[in-house]
């Protein structure tokens, strides 16, 4: 659906040149929902700009929905940009138009048939949950609200696809998963493609299929959230897993960490594995979370006895990741 | 002294000031608003930077401002005469007004646009608008209440300028001033022009800032 190759893109300032992007290259599935995550600095706006053309790439090629929009002549990449939905930080609604109207705004764009805007507003508003609020002005809502509206508005056109740039950021976390909730709802319910960027691992945590790494304008790691966070030296599972402090409570008993993920964090692996084999297990520390679709539990235990080596060997045939401390 | 012969006098004279003020203000808003709009737009951050296009035009623009408008009074007579065929009277004093405060609404008019958040714009590029469409759907609406007091302000400099245009033959309360209080020591007749004068800044003030705040929505 968004197809980014080899993207580069130098900003220059006075006498020097800022490499912003530094060779880009990664694709973003149809029906899926990608985020880029990386510091403050690393390109993401940059990224995500370069593919609606707000910023010009310095070189590079980049299409969406099957079409070249690094290379359209402007007339096309209007029109083009109109199958691109996106939403902001800042929301970036129109303070002199109500809800209705500024959900009404593309449609004025994109020539939407008069007498059939009225019900697509009601759609939209619906869509989002706010059919109450159609004639307030954006002044009067929260944060919230104000980023259901343009959500609203970034959909009135019908795109395939959905630009979102650090799009809750500057909400709060609760206010967060409600957005990132939407989110995922209309990416099911429409089959939205959305390509989100953001400096936030959380957002990551909740609604992302896949991921990739952004570090000073380049991509250095991606892959689908399970792949990665199985992968213990992977920056994501390092970031989103928590890491436990190594500690020592017995010097007789081996320490080891143990990943579980999927099916293997439901399943009372621990109780049978003493039931199973003659060991004692201490437990030092544990977590589990939600991560996307999945339940990942990290726990940080202390096992001694005769059969450490045995048990240590089964819990890997489980599937699960065992690490010596 | 027997006001009643002069209220016709002293209202003829109010009606000139307003004829030549809200005359001027029109075509200073027709020529000052796309002047401002295109010193906004061809601006190195705008939507179509036109740097050297820009900076002559900018050029142009504060030349005719630091202009004393005394000197353009006189400087403007031959386009005047080109232009109403006349250089007295209050239709010819329209066009020194106009041209003095045509620049001077540019600039008030550019800023005005130009705290347009730059999200905003963004925000409608990213939907497929054109520039003119951002001009007018984006731009100029939400910088209305801003635009609106530019426009009361340049009523009362030009309020101001009109009491000068009127010195020189254009009729209006300036004139009565100079010709009645000035010349003939009738300070009655000054005092009222000046209340009136005062009464009209006020009433422009106060009428712009109430329009300017019903419509923002910020
Ligand atoms: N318009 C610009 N002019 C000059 N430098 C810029 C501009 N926009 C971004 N940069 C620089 O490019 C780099 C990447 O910025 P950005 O894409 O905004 O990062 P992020 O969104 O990840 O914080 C930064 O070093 C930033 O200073
Ligand atoms: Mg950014």
């Amino acid at each position: 659906m968004i197809e980014v190759i080899d993207l580069k893109k130098n900003y220059s300032l006075k006498d020097q040149i800022i490499t912003a992007l530094d060779g880009v290259t990664l694709t973003v599935e149809a029906g899926e929902i990608f985020g880029v995550v990386g510091l403050s600095g690393a390109g993401k706006s940059t990224l995500i700009r370069c593919i609606n053309m707000l910023e010009k790439p310095t070189s590079g090629t980049i299409v969406v929905n099957g079409q070249e929009v690094t290379s359209l002549p402007p007339a096309e990449l209007r029109k083009a940009r109109q199958r691109i939905g996106m939403i902001f930080q800042h929301f970036n609604l129109l303070s002199s138009r109500t809800v209705a109207q500024n959900i009404a705004f593309p449609l004025e764009i994109v020539n939407y048939p008069k007498e059939k805007r009225k019900d697509r507003i009601a759609e939209l508003l619906s869509l989002v949950g706010l059919m109450e609020k159609a004639n307030a002005y954006p002044s009067q809502l929260s944060g919230g609200q104000k980023q259901r509206v343009g959500i609203a508005r970034a959909l009135a056109s019908e795109p395939e696809v959905l630009l979102s740039d650090e799009a809750t950021s500057a909400l709060d976390p609760q206010t967060t998963t409600s957005i990132l909730e939407l989110l995922r709802d209309l990416n099911r319910r429409l089959g939205l493609t959305i390509l989100l960027i953001t400096h936030e691992m959380n957002v990551i945590r909740q609604i992302c299929d896949r991921v990739a790494v952004l570090q000073d304008g380049r991509i250095i790691e991606q892959g689908t959230i399970d792949e990665l966070i199985t992968r213990p030296d992977s920056l994501i599972s390092r970031a989103l897993l928590p890491q436990f402090e190594k500690q020592t409570i017995s010097s007789e008993a081996t320490s080891v960490t143990i990943t579980f993920m999927g099916e293997a964090a439901d399943q009372p692996v621990l109780a049978s594995l003493v039931r199973n084999y003659d060991i004692d297990v201490n437990i030092i520390a544990g977590n589990l979370q939600k991560i996307g679709k999945n339940r990942v539990g990290k726990l940080q235990v202390e096992i001694s006895g005769k059969q450490v080596n045995a048990a240590l060997l089964h819990l890997m045939n489980l599937g699960l990741r065992v690490e010596k401390n | 002294m027997d006001w009643s012969s002069w209220i016709p006098t002293i209202l003829a004279g109010t009606w000139d000031t307003l004829y030549m003020v809200l005359v001027s203000t029109l075509f200073t808003v027709l020529f000052g608003l796309p002047l401002g709009i295109l010193l906004t737009v061809t601006d190195k951050d705008g939507l179509a930077p036109a740097d050297a296009f820009n900076s002559v035009l900018g050029a142009i623009v504060n030349a005719a401002r630091s202009l004393p408008f005394i000197i353009l009074l006189v400087l403007v007579i031959p386009f005047t005469r080109l232009v109403v065929g006349t250089t007295i009277g209050s239709t010819a004093a329209i066009v020194p007004l106009v041209l003095a405060a045509t620049p001077f609404f540019a600039r008030v008019a550019e800023s005005s646009l130009r705290e347009v958040d730059h999200g905003l714009v963004e925000a409608a590029q990213s939907m497929g608008c054109t520039d003119w469409q951002i001009i007018y759907k984006v731009l100029i609406p939400e910088s209305l209440s801003s635009l609106i007091l530019g426009v009361a302000l340049t009523i009362i400099s030009l309020i101001g300028y009109s009491a000068m245009a009127g010195a020189i033959g254009g009729g209006g309360l300036g004139d009565l001033a100079i010709r009645y209080g000035y010349q003939r020591y009738e300070t009655e007749i000054m005092a009222a022009t000046v209340v009136i004068l005062i009464l009209l800044v006020q009433g422009v003030q106060y009428a712009g800032n109430t329009l300017a705040r019903r419509i923002s929505k910020k």
